[in-house]
């Protein structure tokens, strides 16, 4: 472990987006002592907005962006240099570029990234990870070996909960009737979740407007929630189910919402994820494996408030022993000194 | 039945290359409909019967008024604009779509796809990817590559000769006289059918000359105005077409007659090959190609001598020596996940392997290998920071291809 105190620049996504994450870290990190800088990234969000909406060829756009992108990369280098920054930790949309990473790595700061995408659906990631000495990532192999290969320190480091968001479960009231459905749609999870929409239904995502049967019951993209509404939303439903992907079973990553809402006292029905073996297990959450078992796990559950106060009390205790950025952080700084 | 409509405002060539993409759409029994210059009737009409037409005046940017009442009464799932010229903006801009890919503009600002933002920043020889797979990819899982053509193989009928490239070059007389000469002999072949124009016959005139005799006697002169129909059966019954990049060789690929290509000047054949199986290019290696197409050139057209080479000459006649001619590479061509490549065979060129490394980065992009095994560390370009980070910052949706 680390036996003195280290100086962190962490930052955050240029859209705002990994609030929770960045917020986890920057606290957990302070909470082992260490000092933490945070760049203020969103206040250059409205230069690149700007730029986004200019009447403009599509040639200029890209060197433009590339600019503006450049210019908010040294800026964030200027202040490495004077704030005297040991470690970088940056995520996938955090505005920096290769070419500054790699003119940290010339002047011996360690740059880290937290690869919160996974690398699927996110095939600009051989780019991104250009610079980064080490490569944290919520997905396991085959991409650890992959950043192995191309000269990378990978970490295999899942998403994780903010131990301050949790509340004792036995103080929850939640509206016995309310089926909250988290992720995006397909023809066949439309298809089971119409069959439980009287029960009472809310539903984030993308794509569930284009069923009739749900567009009044539609919220739109999970990302326009605060946390606080978050934390209210987990803690006070009945049922969250959360979704992965339209493509039951196919993934390995755990999402972040598997954790907040474990952390938050909340009761999950959700899709198996091959790296779920190991962190948790059918203790804490209740997995289903395909559409039909979802139907069925809704009818068993939503009567059920003694299970599923059961199920919300395990799963917050583990994730608050196992899964906090505390522990992931602990995680990354052990592998930073190694 | 969802409804596609394909504006293709580009050359014939370009017509051409546009097949799997348009195989893709007529999928699931969808109504395509595809915009294309009017003087290309003929050729859209026999390469895609299955498609509606609509014909554009391209001199103007004034869309008729039928065309104009067709749009704006239907509504199309999605619309592929395969170019930027004004006409071709204009026409997306007037279509009712759920979505458009490749080119468009919104309140004066221009857009594009990003699989084509990607692609334009790899140049010169850097270049991997067919345009006929660059256009179908803007299709998420087009047709797979080996059903666009068929595999291209002799029917009998002799050797037809192409006397102009794409953009009415054609090689100096004594080389092409010997290539000419090699690949008959090569093949065994003395049939030979010359493809011009009316204007090309004092070209025949002096190419006869320097034919040997026993080809120049069996050699049949296709110097005038002729349908896209004619050329067309005419082609298909041939053993191989020699050619330059021409639209020509993009028939012959889609009729299976096998293509034995000269490429030089700009010609690419990693971009504009002929696609499918059972094809050959010999492509100028000289330093300065593939180039820009220019009328007056600085390097006296280095690279369409170099096919006169006699080293060259005697391998186009089959008979290989142990020693490889500088400045021609050889290849054949050969199909992958992504769509069409060369495999050299004669020959080596020195950005082969950054080219299989695109090659492995589009897989990933287009969702076809998890992670490739052929991309090397930190020496792509295909992608640039902004790709990922600049369309998050739009704070109201746009309608975009991401």
């Amino acid at each position: 472990m680390f036996s003195s105190m280290k100086k962190f620049l962490i930052v955050p996504p240029l859209d705002g987006s990994s609030a929770c994450v960045v917020t986890g870290c920057e606290e957990a990190l302070k909470r082992l002592g260490h000092t933490v800088v945070l760049f203020d990234s969103s206040a250059w969000f409205s230069m690149c907005s700007a730029l986004q909406r200019l009447p403009i060829g599509v040639q200029q756009q890209d060197v433009f962006s590339g600019r503006a992108i450049d210019l908010i990369a040294q800026s964030i280098l200027a202040v490495v240099e004077c704030q005297d920054i040991e470690y970088v930790l940056a995520f996938p949309q955090s505005p920096l570029n290769s070419s500054i990473r790699k003119e940290m790595q010339k002047q011996d700061i360690t740059t880290v990234l937290w690869m919160t995408e996974e690398y699927g659906t996110f095939p600009f990631w051989r780019k991104l990870v250009e610079g980064y000495d080490v490569v944290a990532t919520i997905q396991h192999e085959p991409f650890i070996s992959e950043l192995s290969v191309l000269g990378h320190t990978p970490v295999y480091l899942p998403f994780a909960a903010n131990g301050v968001c949790c509340t004792p479960v036995s103080t929850h009231t939640a509206a016995e009737d309310l089926i909250v459905v988290l992720g995006d749609a397909s023809d066949e999870l439309a298809n089971v979740l119409t069959k439980h929409i009287d029960r009472g239904m809310v539903l984030w995502g993308d794509g569930w407007d284009a069923y009739e049967q749900f567009v009044p019951y539609y919220q739109g993209s999970l990302g326009r929630l605060t946390r606080s509404e978050r934390k209210a939303l987990y803690r006070d439903a009945a049922v969250i189910v959360n979704l992965h992907s339209p493509d039951i079973g196919s993934g390995d990553a755990v999402n972040l919402e598997t954790f907040a809402i474990a952390a938050c006292g909340g009761f999950q029905l959700v899709d198996k994820r091959m790296l779920m073996e190991g962190m948790f297990s059918y203790e804490e959450l209740v997995i289903f494996e395909s559409a039909e078992e979802l139907s069925e796990q809704l009818t068993e559950f939503v009567d059920d408030r003694n299970s599923r106060l059961e199920y919300a009390r395990n799963a917050q205790k583990l994730v608050l022993a196992k899964h906090t950025y505390d522990h992931r952080m602990k995680t990354l700084l052990s592998e930073l000194t190694s | 039945m969802k409804k596609f409509c394909v504006i293709q405002l580009g050359t014939l060539s370009d017509l051409l290359q546009t097949k799997r993409l348009i195989l893709s759409l007529c999928r699931g029994q969808a109504d395509v409909h595809l915009c294309v210059p009017a003087p290309f009737a003929s050729a859209a009409s026999y390469l895609y019967p299955d498609v509606t037409l609509h014909l554009i005046d391209t001199s103007t940017e004034f869309v008729e008024d039928s065309l104009r009442v067709f749009f704006s009464e239907n509504h199309f799932a999605a619309v592929y604009n395969l170019h930027d010229s004004k006409k071709s903006l204009v026409l997306a801009s007037m279509m009712s779509v759920d979505r458009t890919y490749g080119h468009w503009e919104k309140q004066g600002r221009s857009f594009r796809s990003q699989w084509l933002t990607c692609n334009s920043r790899v140049q010169g020889r850097k270049r991997f990817l067919n345009t006929m797979d660059v256009w179908a990819h803007l299709v998420s899982l087009p047709v797979p590559s080996h059903t666009v053509n068929p595999i291209a193989m002799r029917k009998g009928g002799g050797i037809g000769i192409v006397l102009r490239d794409e953009f009415g070059r054609v090689l100096p007389i004594a080389v092409l006289a010997g290539c000419i000469n090699a690949v008959c002999t090569a093949s065994r072949e003395t049939d030979v059918v010359l493809f011009g124009e009316s204007a090309d016959e004092p070209l025949v005139t002096e190419l006869l000359p320097f034919l040997k005799s026993s080809v120049a006697a069996k050699t049949v002169i296709r110097c005038f105005e002729s349908t896209f129909e004619e050329d067309a059966e005419l082609i298909a019954s041939l053993d191989m077409l020699v050619t330059p990049e021409s639209p020509l060789m993009h028939l012959a690929a889609h009729l299976g007659t096998p293509v034995n290509a000269f490429f030089h000047s700009s010609a690419w054949c990693m971009e504009n090959g002929p696609y499918g199986l059972g094809h050959k290019v010999w492509q100028s290696d000289v330093a300065c190609a593939p180039c820009v197409p220019v009328k007056d050139c600085a390097e006296n057209f280095v690279c369409m001598h170099v096919f006169g080479e006699e080293k060259l000459q005697r391998f186009l006649a089959g008979k290989i020596d142990s020693e490889y001619p500088e400045f021609v590479t050889g290849y054949v061509s050969m199909l992958d996940e992504v769509g069409v490549t060369y495999m050299p065979v004669f020959g080596t060129e020195k950005h082969a392997e950054e080219r299989l490394a695109f090659r492995g980065i589009a897989s990933e992009f287009l969702g076809i290998t998890k992670i490739s095994k052929t991309v090397l560390a930190g020496r792509e370009n295909f992608y640039a920071e902004q790709d990922w980070l600049m369309p998050n910052c739009l704070v109201a949706e746009e309608e975009e291809d991401v």
